[in-house]
């Protein structure tokens, strides 16, 4: 019995070191694939931001528009007064 | 004791798999969008285009602030040709230059300062421009979204403050002939911010209206009788005038081609940290025949349909002509 027993004993630290050491490589791969991520993230927003900038509306002119005052002027996309507007 | 630590290791293996598999998943999404390739074209004219056509192998492009405000170019090459038109009071005078009609060598045009007035235009290949004929429409107000079909019909959108399409009869003073409404939202105080804010497209074949707030576009013959909705959207549409970046936006620009309605759609809130846009090509029923994403927000945009060539311009980038290939 105490044979069996010791035998378990050094076959089941053989499988927990086992373990552990998969463990380990599964964090290690799962830490490198975060990472990637991450310099894919940070690209993919160095591209758009140069889409994003200056997205005003105030170059998108839309609408034609009559002041009180008579005169005509671009109505920007977002609506504000063409007051603003660099058309005007 | 072993088959506790056997589960262990199948966890573990498990949760590592599903990671992989996840991460790979999300790259593959953000790879998959094959975008068309694109080329920029450096002008060498500062000029920020307001209005484009395209006819006989030549871009026209006008710009609202420049001394200069029509600018005509020869295609593929982008080549100057001749540029004419100055901002002013006279009778040749423009206010705001835009096309109406572009077709063959003929160039119709509206936005001078007198805006009862649209004049049609012979423009030879160096890029002149000659006067054919010339229209009086019956008021002097702003005709948005203008339209005009050879010498007999013209379409505006009554907006802002209606959102009101209307057909006139070019032949008779611009009288009008049909229109068709949509509501405007109660609480918006602005058609800017309705709903069905959006903008009309005219071909010989039909008409459309692209939402602005909408993933929705409605295709009407030239008598207003709805052929089809097209609609992606199901959900309710939320509008803030004060935070209007934070808005999401469909459908941004188009151009009637004859064959085809070529929409860009943004689907996206104008503050979006990723922004790309997508190009649909419609046939005049209203069938979506193709679909391409774009890696470039096109702002405005015309086509050149014989040789699926598209040439737009991003706000962003107001010194180049953007040349994608469909």
């Amino acid at each position: 019995m105490i044979i069996v027993n010791r035998f378990n004993t050094s076959q089941m630290k053989k499988y927990i070191i086992g373990s552990l050491a998969i463990a380990t490589i599964a964090i290690a791969g799962w830490n490198f694939n975060q990472k990637s991520e991450v310099q894919l993230t940070d690209l993919a927003l160095d591209n758009v931001e140069a889409l994003a900038r200056g997205e005003s509306g105030g170059v998108n002119n839309k609408a034609l528009v009559q002041k009180p005052n008579g005169s005509y002027c671009y109505a920007p996309l977002n609506g504000n007064s063409c007051y603003q507007s660099l058309a005007c | 004791m072993k088959h506790v630590c056997l589960f262990i290791m199948m966890i573990c293996l498990c949760v590592s798999c599903q990671q992989r598999q996840e991460k790979t998943v999300r790259v593959e999404s953000s790879a998959k969008k094959d975008y068309l390739p694109e080329e920029k074209i450096f002008i060498d004219r500062v000029i920020q285009p307001a209005r484009m056509a395209l006819g006989n192998n030549q871009l026209h492009i006008s710009c609202f602030a420049c001394d200069t405000m029509v600018y005509t170019f020869s295609l593929p090459d982008l080549t100057l040709l001749n540029s004419h038109g100055v901002k002013g009071n006279g009778p040749e005078d423009f206010m705001f230059p835009v096309f109406t009609q572009a077709h063959g060598n003929l160039v119709s045009m509206w936005g001078y300062a007198d805006l009862r007035k649209i004049r049609q235009y012979q423009v030879d290949s160096s890029g002149r421009f000659t006067l054919k004929k010339e229209y009086l429409l019956s008021d002097n107000k702003a005709y948005n979204q203008l339209f005009t079909l050879g010498d007999s019909l013209a379409f505006y959108n009554d907006f802002p403050p209606n959102l009101t399409l209307k057909k006139m009869d070019l032949m008779e003073n611009g009288k009008e002939l049909k229109e068709f409404h949509f509501s405007t939202d109660q609480d918006a105080g602005n058609s800017f911010y309705s709903k069905n804010k959006g903008d009309l497209c005219v071909s010989s074949k039909g008409l459309a209206y692209l939402y602005y707030y909408q993933d929705r576009i409605d295709f009407f013959d030239l008598d207003f009788n709805i052929i089809q909705n097209v609609s992606g959207q199901s959900g309710k549409v939320t509008i803030d005038s004060n935070d209007w970046q934070n808005n999401l936006v469909y459908y941004v620009a188009s151009y009637a081609g004859e064959n085809y309605l070529y929409a860009i759609k943004l689907a996206n809130r104008l503050n979006a940290i990723s922004k790309d846009c997508t190009l649909e090509i419609f046939d005049w029923n209203g069938i979506l025949v193709a679909s391409y994403p774009l890696r470039s927000v096109i702002n405005r945009f015309v086509v050149d349909e014989q040789n699926k060539l598209l040439y737009g311009v991003n706000d962003e980038w107001p010194d180049y002509i953007y040349k994608i290939k469909f």
